[in-house]
């Protein structure tokens, strides 16, 4: 069994670059093992692998903003959604970490070190879940 | 009558939104047509936010023409936009410009070319768009 984490993949505001950012590291860095995803079109547009993956695994979704999309379509595509964070929310409690939007291609120091306090906060649900 | 008059807001950009590198490189490239390329002249739309019926983006590939910046073969942008009963104006797939090019194994730095001719791509797609955009204006009414 592995921990499935879909995020946002906006490119309409920065949370979405922060969500995915997130999501690099978790599969990357901290659980690469553990850890993967599938494209969420992919759900939505009847892809049988992936619906069998989504249902199969527990998933955490990083969504960016308040449409939150990711969740909306794991929920609908029959996910088991086990843990459902979003950017904008951790932003509130962390409002010096505000990324800056003039660029939607990279993010700055304030938003890599925001996607590395959410992915570490997360690391802790993946070796959760996998343990129980 | 100016293009920017038939379609005021412009032209769609529809990228992947999937989890790949070519999905990646197909995001980048439409930030770097709407910011850069064909600043003014386009707006990019999300795939996440058209899966879930949004209003806004309903609206705008309803009414403005749309480049669907498809990842893969599976075409997730181009079908979706089919299943809500339209057709995209222009389609291109990222996978097969990387494999024109000979590009596989592709890292961050290949991402980041990658992505510029992918934009050069969809630049030109735009300026296609609007040119028949504007000529289909000049075209005179067939007289019953």
């Amino acid at each position: 069994m592995k921990v499935m984490v879909q995020s946002c993949n906006g490119i309409e505001k920065v949370y979405g670059l922060v969500a995915r950012e997130v999501a690099r590291i978790l599969a990357e860095k901290l659980r690469p093992d553990k850890v993967t995803s599938i494209c969420l079109p992919r759900l939505m547009n009847g892809d049988d692998e992936a619906k069998m993956m989504i249902e199969e695994n527990p998933c955490i979704v990083i969504d960016g903003c308040a449409n939150r999309c990711a969740r909306n379509i794991v929920e609908q595509a029959g996910g088991k959604l086990v843990v459902s964070v979003s950017v904008v929310d951790v932003l509130k409690e962390n409002r010096h970490l505000m990324p800056r939007g003039q660029s939607l291609r990279v993010l700055d120091e304030k938003g890599l070190r925001l996607a590395e306090k959410i992915a570490e906060r997360l690391v802790i649900d993946v070796d959760n879940i996998l343990e129980e | 009558m100016s293009w920017e008059a038939i379609i005021p807001k412009g032209i769609g950009i529809l990228p992947c939104a999937g989890s790949t590198p070519e999905g990646e490189a197909s995001r980048l490239a439409a930030r770097i047509v709407a910011d850069e390329l064909c600043r003014g002249k386009t707006s990019v739309l999300s795939l996440s936010l058209l899966l879930c019926k949004n209003n806004n983006e309903l609206a705008f590939i309803e009414n403005s023409p749309v480049v669907v910046v498809d990842g893969c073969d599976r075409k997730c942008g181009y079908h979706t936009i089919e299943k809500l009963g339209h057709l995209a104006d222009e389609v291109i797939v990222v996978s097969e410009i990387a494999k024109n090019d000979g590009m596989e194994n592709l890292t961050v730095e290949a991402i980041d070319v990658l992505s510029h001719k992918v934009a050069e791509k969809i630049s030109m797609k735009v300026d296609e768009i609007i040119r028949r955009v504007a000529e289909d204006r000049r075209t005179k009414p067939s007289i019953v």
